[in-house]
Formats: structure tokens, sequence, C-alpha cells
């Protein structure tokens, strides 16, 4: 806004006739009316702004802002006022607005002064329109015409301002109406003209919803990508990101051809002197083409393929000495990892990572292994030595950004060979780090690599255990259930199924008896319970009363939970079931227990227990069961009964699903005659041992009853061959313990019998410890671990000293010395093109 | 995009700051508690990038002044520092020579030659030529001349 020197002739007279008047004694509002008109105004609006910043409170703020709202009211509320005077009030109650006091009576006010007033004064109308009116205002609707009205007159300041008013008002009803003269002022004379009709285009295509609309105005826009004026170009490119990334992506593929055009022009130095930046032309326009090609190009062969002659050449430009080149290049490559590449411009990329992370500057280093796992994916056989040792230098690194974004690439390439390393990695990095966040991330990390590459259950135990003790508050009981599930499947194998239940018991049992129970993490303590409960009768040296004794001895703990507990009286039920003998102290530990606890459930269980212990003659039925392998589990010998039953008009069984949304209170669901439930479920379970029903998942079963229905239409002995889902199981509705399976990971194994709870420090002791040479061997054989079964260009062929970090290492490498051919274990070629 | 631009002494003294996302006092107050002591902390051979939250950070020093910068995911960590280092530029050109007193004695045009590099976030003029000579016009505006010839005119002052 320029001020003319008239007008301050204009103001600095009206001041003093405002200064002279208000000596004669006008009206209060006469004479602040005078002064909102005058060079005081400006004054004045500079003491508010200064009043309301100072206010000490917010009632003095609010208070200050309301009275200034009343006299721009008052003022605007009289007739014939002069349009300089509702300048500056829309002036104030802009400031106002914006404090968040509403001026509703000023909006109407603003539409008014966009329509007359001189130039200053449209604009100030213009301003507080937009800043008023959302697009669901129904007073933008006055105010299309004046953009109607503005964009089809001669002067180029008016026709700005409407294209601009544009983008604010406009909404999907509106559209139609200015969508066509938008569209005429796309080749107007002027560029910035032509600019802001682009950009109003922009906020049509967003608001239309009509596909034939979107269709005439991309073929405006396609146009418009040939402009002469670049910053027009630039615009066209602005929008044309934003419909592909919020409609669709097919729209915009034919405009490929163009798009590399002026790549190209760009590069080739087509643009004047003046859009060079640090000797690099244009590099935002160029950013922005390699991106939007990048969207456009993704998941498509041919179209890929079409832009990689650019992509060549834009790195090749980039090569000078500049910061910027070197944005240039990273947005090359990450355009070449987002597309489907052809091989030689993965290997492009490949080589421009490779110069970035030989380079001095850590920042270069940084952003070259976050795109190294990119193109990784991409090629098959590029994981080179020299890359290796770079990445073995960025985790050694002492800047922690970067050792993280080397965790992230070793969690890309992480294969069965390797995962034990890997994984030990991140582990390292999660005891040393304080932030939740990056801990959660971390530890679904290793959660998934464990998952889904390791299948040995001895090192999924230690790394659980280890994973445990540090980040206990974030592993979820889910993951643990799922861990349950992989020790399960393992226990039940045929020849290291009891080696494994040796070993999980005695590690867990050691845990038991440690000093440090207190500290146990409660999901640990979960864990413990129902591996022992599984596997204590591997223990030679634990009876039973010693078992039952101790499990009583957790449940007293402190740190449990009510899960903990229902997990720790489940194990004990089933450790009575399991075998005769029980600790004569049993009995009155859990009368003790029962009487301190609040919880129904946890009560029921109790007591349930204590009655299985205290009648054997239950358990002796129990055991007896019949070995039942085909087992009937849709009920048919019961379906005589049950169309006796519906012909007598009696109502069907509905599943309990039905009847969840009727239980509002917890102990709803807690059936308090325990016993008439549990010979009713003797009849019914037909498992052959309590363990397969403790291990059944709480599953609703499809409604059993209309099956069976059917069925006996059909047939009357249906018996179907499926392994029963236990609807009730042994224990009750015990659906929250059975679903406790966690899928926490697991680490290297280390011998059975150091495992006390500093095993975690002590490996690290001994790294620490060892000599310069000893460090750079233990690099090496690191080295080899953590890139084990990923292909390699060039083999290292080393002698590796055994120690104890690296004793399960294997790796895919082809030329072997015999040493190495011992530490063989797992030699799958086919992983390396599935896994890299 | 950008979400705010935080100038800070090695003190940790804030001289600077700009916001381009709508957040209450207490929690601008507390980003930039946090994110003062990370950055302080960090050794001058480390890199200019981090994350942190679920932004990506990226800062760089001159001289006793840190210049830190959050952008989204998916923005270009190096054009980042190429828009910090135009408005050093900037800064430089404006002041000549520029240092850490002249911004704390002239914050205000610090902040108009950011408003005209920046805008919502995204930057705005790339030209150094043109966002001098707006600040120039803004200058020229300040000016109180007008107002005391007009008053010598009429033979007050």
């Amino acid at each position: 806004m320029v001020y003319e020197m008239t007008d301050f002739w204009g103001k600095s007279l009206g001041s003093f006739q405002s200064f002279l008047s208000s000596k004669t004694g006008l009206s209060r509002a006469e004479s602040v009316a005078s002064t909102l008109g005058s060079l005081s105004c400006q004054l004045h609006q500079e003491n508010f702004i200064k009043a309301v910043a100072s206010a000490e409170s917010k009632q003095e703020e609010e208070d200050l802002v309301k009275k200034e709202i009343n006299v721009v009211e008052n003022i605007l509320s009289k007739p014939g006022i002069s349009p300089k005077l509702v300048e500056q009030c829309l002036i104030q109650a802009l400031y106002c607005e914006m404090l968040g006091y509403p001026v509703t009576f000023a909006y109407v006010h603003a539409v008014k002064l966009a329509q007359q007033g001189n130039i200053q004064q449209k604009r100030i109308g213009y301003l507080a329109s937009s800043q008023f009116l959302s697009m669901e205002n129904e007073l933008g609707l006055l105010l299309i015409n004046t953009i109607q009205k503005d964009i089809r007159s001669t002067n180029v300041a008016n026709i700005c301002m409407g294209l601009q008013a544009v983008s604010y008002v406009v909404n999907t009803e509106m559209v139609p109406a200015v969508s066509f003269m938008v569209e005429e002022k796309l080749k107007h004379a002027h560029a910035a003209v032509r600019k802001y009709a682009v950009l109003a285009l922009q906020h049509c295509l967003l608001q239309a919803s009509n596909h034939h609309s979107i269709q005439s105005a991309l073929l405006r826009l396609e146009q418009v990508l040939s402009d002469s004026d670049i910053s027009v170009v630039a615009a066209a490119v602005t929008t044309l990101e934003t419909v592909v990334k919020t409609k669709n992506v097919t729209l915009c593929q034919h405009l490929i051809p163009s798009l590399i055009q002026i790549q190209q022009q760009i590069i080739q130095g087509r643009l004047s002197a003046k859009f060079e930046f640090h000797s690099v032309p244009f590099p935002w326009l160029q950013i922005k083409l390699l991106r939007l090609l990048g969207l456009l190009c993704a998941g498509d062969k041919i179209l890929s393929g079409s832009v990689g002659m650019i992509l060549k050449e834009t790195l090749q430009k980039a090569e000078v000495n500049q910061p910027v080149a070197y944005a240039i290049i990273l947005e090359c490559i990450v355009t070449i990892n987002a597309i489907e590449a052809p091989p030689e411009m993965v290997e492009l990329a490949l080589k421009c990572v490779s110069k970035f992370l030989k380079s001095s500057s850590t920042d270069l280093k940084y952003l070259g292994v976050k795109v190294l796992s990119g193109v990784l994916n991409k090629l098959q056989d590029s994981f080179s030595t020299e890359h290796q040792d770079i990445v073995m230098e960025c985790l050694q690194h002492p800047d922690e950004t970067l050792h993280l974004k080397t965790l992230n690439l070793l969690y890309v390439i992480c294969n069965p060979s390797n995962v034990h390393t890997v994984c030990a990695k991140m582990i390292d990095f999660l005891e040393k780090t304080h932030d939740t966040s990056l801990q959660r991330n971390l530890v679904s990390k290793v959660l998934q690599l464990a998952g889904k590459h390791s299948s040995d259950h001895k090192w999924i135990i230690v790394t659980l255990e280890r994973l445990l003790r540090t980040t206990d508050n974030i592993i979820s009981s889910e993951s643990i259930c799922e861990v349950m599930k992989r020790l399960k499947g393992g226990f039940s194998h045929k020849t290291e199924g009891r080696d494994l239940m040796l070993f999980a018991a005695s590690t867990y049992w050691n845990l038991c008896t440690s000093s440090a129970l207190s500290d146990m993490p409660e999901l640990l303590i979960q864990l413990s319970a129902w591996t022992l409960a599984e596997c204590w009768c591997e223990l030679k040296d634990v009876t039973t009363s010693k078992l039952q004794e101790k499990l009583c001895q957790l449940l007293q703990l402190p740190v449990c939970s009510d899960e903990t507990k229902l997990c720790i009286l489940s194990s004990l039920t089933n450790v009575t079931l399991k075998c005769s003998d029980i600790s004569k102290n049993v009995p009155s530990l859990l009368t003790a227990f029962l009487e301190k606890e609040n919880s129904p459930l946890i009560k029921q269980k109790t007591n349930e227990l204590l009655r299985l212990i205290c009648s054997p003659d239950i358990k002796t039925k129990l055991c007896k069961l019949p070995d039942v392998e085909n087992i009937d589990s849709t009920l048919s010998f019961l379906d005589e009964y049950v169309c006796e039953a519906l012909q007598r008009n009696e109502s069907p069984y509905l599943p309990w699903r039905s009847h969840i949304n009727q239980h509002t209170n917890l102990t709803d669901g807690v059936n308090r005659n325990v016993y008439s439930v549990f010979k009713f479920e003797c009849n019914q379970s037909s498992s052959s041992s309590p363990v397969d029903s403790y291990c059944g998942s709480y599953s609703v079963q499809s409604d059993p009853s209309f099956h069976s229905f059917q069925s006996s239409q059909d047939s009357y002995k249906h018996k179907t061959s499926t392994k029963t889902k236990k609807v009730w199981t042994l224990e009750g509705r015990k659906k929250e313990n059975s679903k406790k399976l966690p899928s926490s990971s697991s680490q290297e194994s280390f011998p059975v019998e150091e495992l006390p709870a500093e095993n975690l420090h002590s490996d690290a002791l001994l790294i620490s410890s060892s000599s310069k040479l000893e460090e750079d061997l233990e690099r090496e054989t690191l080295k080899q671990t953590l890139f084990a079964g990923v292909s390699t260009a060039q083999q290292i062929t080393e002698v590796v000293d055994k120690k104890c970090v690296v004793e399960e290492c294997s790796s895919n490498t082809s030329e072997l010395t015999p040493a190495l051919k011992d530490l063989h274990k797992d030699n799958r070629p086919e992983h390396l093109n599935s896994n890299v | 995009m950008l979400q705010f631009m935080l100038l800070f002494s090695r003190q940790g003294k804030l001289r600077l700051q700009k916001w381009y996302v709508a957040h209450p006092d207490k929690q601008k107050k507390k980003i930039t508690r946090e994110l003062l002591a990370i950055l302080l902390a960090r050794k001058p051979k480390m890199c200019s990038f981090l994350e942190w939250k679920d932004l990506k950070i990226v800062y760089k020093r001159y001289a006793s002044l840190y210049f830190c910068c959050a952008i989204d995911q998916n923005d270009n960590e190096l054009l980042t520092l190429e828009i910090i280092h135009r408005y050093v530029e900037l800064l430089d050109k404006y002041f000549g020579s520029v240092c850490e007193l002249d911004i704390i004695f002239n914050f205000e045009k610090a902040y108009f030659i950011l408003d005209e590099l920046l805008l919502g976030g995204e930057i705005q003029e790339t030209s150094k030529k043109n966002v001098l000579k707006a600040i120039a016009a803004q200058d020229l505006l300040q000016e109180d001349d007008a107002v005391e010839i007009a008053l010598k005119e009429l033979g007050l002052v």
C-alpha cells in the first residue's frame, strides 16, 4: 500500500480539524469517528494494539477489545459513511476477529467495500472478505458478482485481486460460475494474471465434483505447461501435484512427456540468469518436477522407462560441487526408489549413494544410509564390501541419529542368517535410549524380525527375557501370547521338543528362584508361570510341591496385576491336574490369598482350584476321559433332543456372542454356581488331556445348533474330524488368559547354565575390554554376521574367531576357506533373492 | 512444509521463533525447551538432521546462532538447509556482515525478512534481489519525514 503525498496532506489537515474540534466539546462518538478518519487513526490503532498486547489479564483484554468492537459497530451502523472510514473500521475489525472476538456485523461491510471504493479500499475489502468469509458463508454469494466483474475488467490489479479472492470464497456450487472466466484468463497477456489464474484453477479443481469439468480444466492446464513464463509453469506444476495427490493419478499420466521436456529445458540452462540459485538453475522447480514424475510413474514399468533418460541427465548435470546439487541428487535417488526403474538406473542411483556414503560430511552419510535401504530393495546383487565397511562405520559412529538410520537399514536387509545379530544390535540400542516412541518403534521391529525369520526357540526365549527387562510396559500381552503359541509348537516337536522343554524349564526356574524376584517384569512372570506348568516335569530336581509353592509365592508378589494372577492360577490348576501329589501348604496359602482378593473372577478361580485340590475324585474322573481323536463339535448326538424341543416351540440356542451386549457388569458373566457348570463341561469336553484344553483358544463358534439341526435331517451320526475348538475350557471363561500370547522376539541362545540377570552386561564388558587387534577381528566377525545372507559382490574370506556372540553366524559365501565351512548351519541360497 | 523455525544462541536464549502450525502457547514453550536441550547437546561433527517425535529437524550453526527448522516427513532435508542458508544470506546482505547483535537489536527486521522469504511454511521468493527490494520499500514507508514536513508547513514545528 503506497500512500501518496496528497493523502498525507489530507490526513494531517484532518487531524488538526479534529484536534481543534475536540476542544469545542463534540460528542465522544463523533470525535472518535473523526479521529478514526484521520492521520491519528494510525496512532489510535497503534495504541489499541499496544494496549491489548500489554493487557495484564484475559479479562482486561476482553474489555478493551469489546469496547473497540462497540465503537466500530456504532460507526458502521450509521448510514452514508465514507469508504475511507469503512476501511479503517474494517482494519480494526480484522484485528479483533484475529484475536478471536467475532465481528459478524462487519462481514457485510467488507463485501460492500470490495465492490465500491478505490483500488486501495477494494484491496482492504477483499482482504477482509477472504479472512471473514469461509467457504460455507452465504455472504460469499454476494461477493461472486464483484469477483466476476473484477475478473472481466481491464485493470490488471483488479483481475489479480478477483482471482485471488476465488481461492478463499468459492465453494463447490459456485465453481461453475467462475471457472469459465478463470480459464479464459489463462491466456491473458500479463504473466502475473496467468499465474493467479492457474492458482484459482487449482482451487476450482479441488472443489469440483463433476468429472467432466475436471477433464476440461486439465486440458487447459496442459496448455499452460508450455507457457513462455517459467513462474506460470511452476504454478501449473504445483497444481498438477495437488491434483495427482488428491484425485486420480491416471488423469495426468499423459502429461509425462511435457514434464520431461520442461525439466530438460531447465537443466540445459535455457532459463534466464535470474533463476539461478548458486549456479544451479531453479532447483525448487526441478525437485518439484522430479517428485511429480515419481508420483505419476509409480508402479508402472513402461512409464518408468520413459523417465529414465531425464533422470540420468539430471544426475549428470547435478555434478557441481554445490549443496543444492546434492539436494537434487537426493531427490533423483528418491524418485528412482519410488518408480519401477530399469536396472541401469538403479546402478546409477547406487553409485550416487556410494558417493554420499563415502563423503566426510555426516549429513550426506545420513542421507546415504537412509536411501540405501530403498535402493537395496530394488537391486539383487549390490551390497558390496565397501558398502558394508561404510555401514559398519556408521554403526560405530558417535552420532546417535546415524546409528538409528543404520539400524533401519539392517532391519530391511534382515534375513534368517543374520537376524540374531541384528536383533542383538537393536536391543543394545534400546537399552541406551530413553525416548519412548523410539523404544516402541524398535521393539516392534525386533518382534517382527524374530517372528519372520527366526525358528530357533531357545534364542527366542533368551531374547524375550532381555527385551522384557528393558521395556516391560511397551510389549503387549498379545505378543506374549504369540510367543507362547510358538513355544508350544516347539515343545511338541518330535526330536527337539524335550530338549527345548528342558531349556525353557530350567531358564524360568532359575529366574523364579533368583533373589531379584521383586524386579521381575510382569509379563516375564506370566511367561515363566505358563512355561513351568508345561515343562516342569523335565526338571529332575524340582518336585511338584516345590513348584506349587513357588507359584503361590509368585501370586503374592505386589507387582502382579489381575491378568498375571489369573495366569498363575491357571498354571497352578494345570500342575494340580497333571500330577497327584500336592504340597500341604498350598491350600492354606491359597485360602489366605483368597481372603485378600477383591476381584470376583480371581476369587472364583481360586475357589475352583481349592475344590479341585480338596476333592481328588473329580480329578480322577477328569483324567480318565477317553482319548478321542474324532470330535463331534456340532454335538450331533443331541440332535434328536434338539429337534424335539424345537417342535415343542422352545426357543433355539443363541450363541454367546449375542449375549455379549447384555453383560454390562463384570460380575454378570461370572457363574457363581461353579460345579453345575463344571459337570456340564465334563460331558461335553472330549479333549484328551487338560493341557490341550488349556491352550485352546476361546473362539466363539459359528452357531452349532443350526448346523446340527440341518445335519440331523441328513445323517444321524455326523462325525467331523476337526480338532476341538473349545468354547469352554476346564478352567472356565478364561478368555483373557488364553489370548495372552505375545509376539516378542528372541535373542541368540546362550548356554543354559549361565543365565543370571546380569547376563546382558557380560558380553558388553567382554567387547570393551578386548585389545585393538581383537577389536578389529571383532569388527570383521560382526560384519560377517550382519551381512550374512545378503548377497555380496566379492566375498571376504577370513578366519572367524569363535566368540560366543557369533557362535551361530552363518554366511552364504561362495568361496570359503575350510575353517569357515564348520560354521555353516544355514546354507539356503534361495534366500539370496528373496530377502535383499 | 516448514512447521516452525527457531533461532537461538549457544547459551540457549531464543532469538527468533516463527510458527507455521498452530499450537497453544504452553505446547510451543515445551517444544522449544525440549528441542533446545537436544540440539545444544549435539557435538559439532554430528549430522544436521535428526528425527524427533514425528518431525524431521534440520539445524545449522552459524557463528553463535543455531538456525533450526522442523519439516514434514517427505520433505527434502538438503533443500531445507539451502533455505536456511538463503535466509542467512539475506540477513547478511541487509545488515552488512550480520552478527547476533544485529538480530537482537533489529529483531523486527529479521521477522520481516523471514516473512518475505517464507509464507505458510513454504518458500515464497527465492530471488535475493526481490526480497531485498521489498524490504527496502517497507523501510521507506516507515519513515516519518512526510508528517514532519506537513507540520512544518503549517508553522507548528
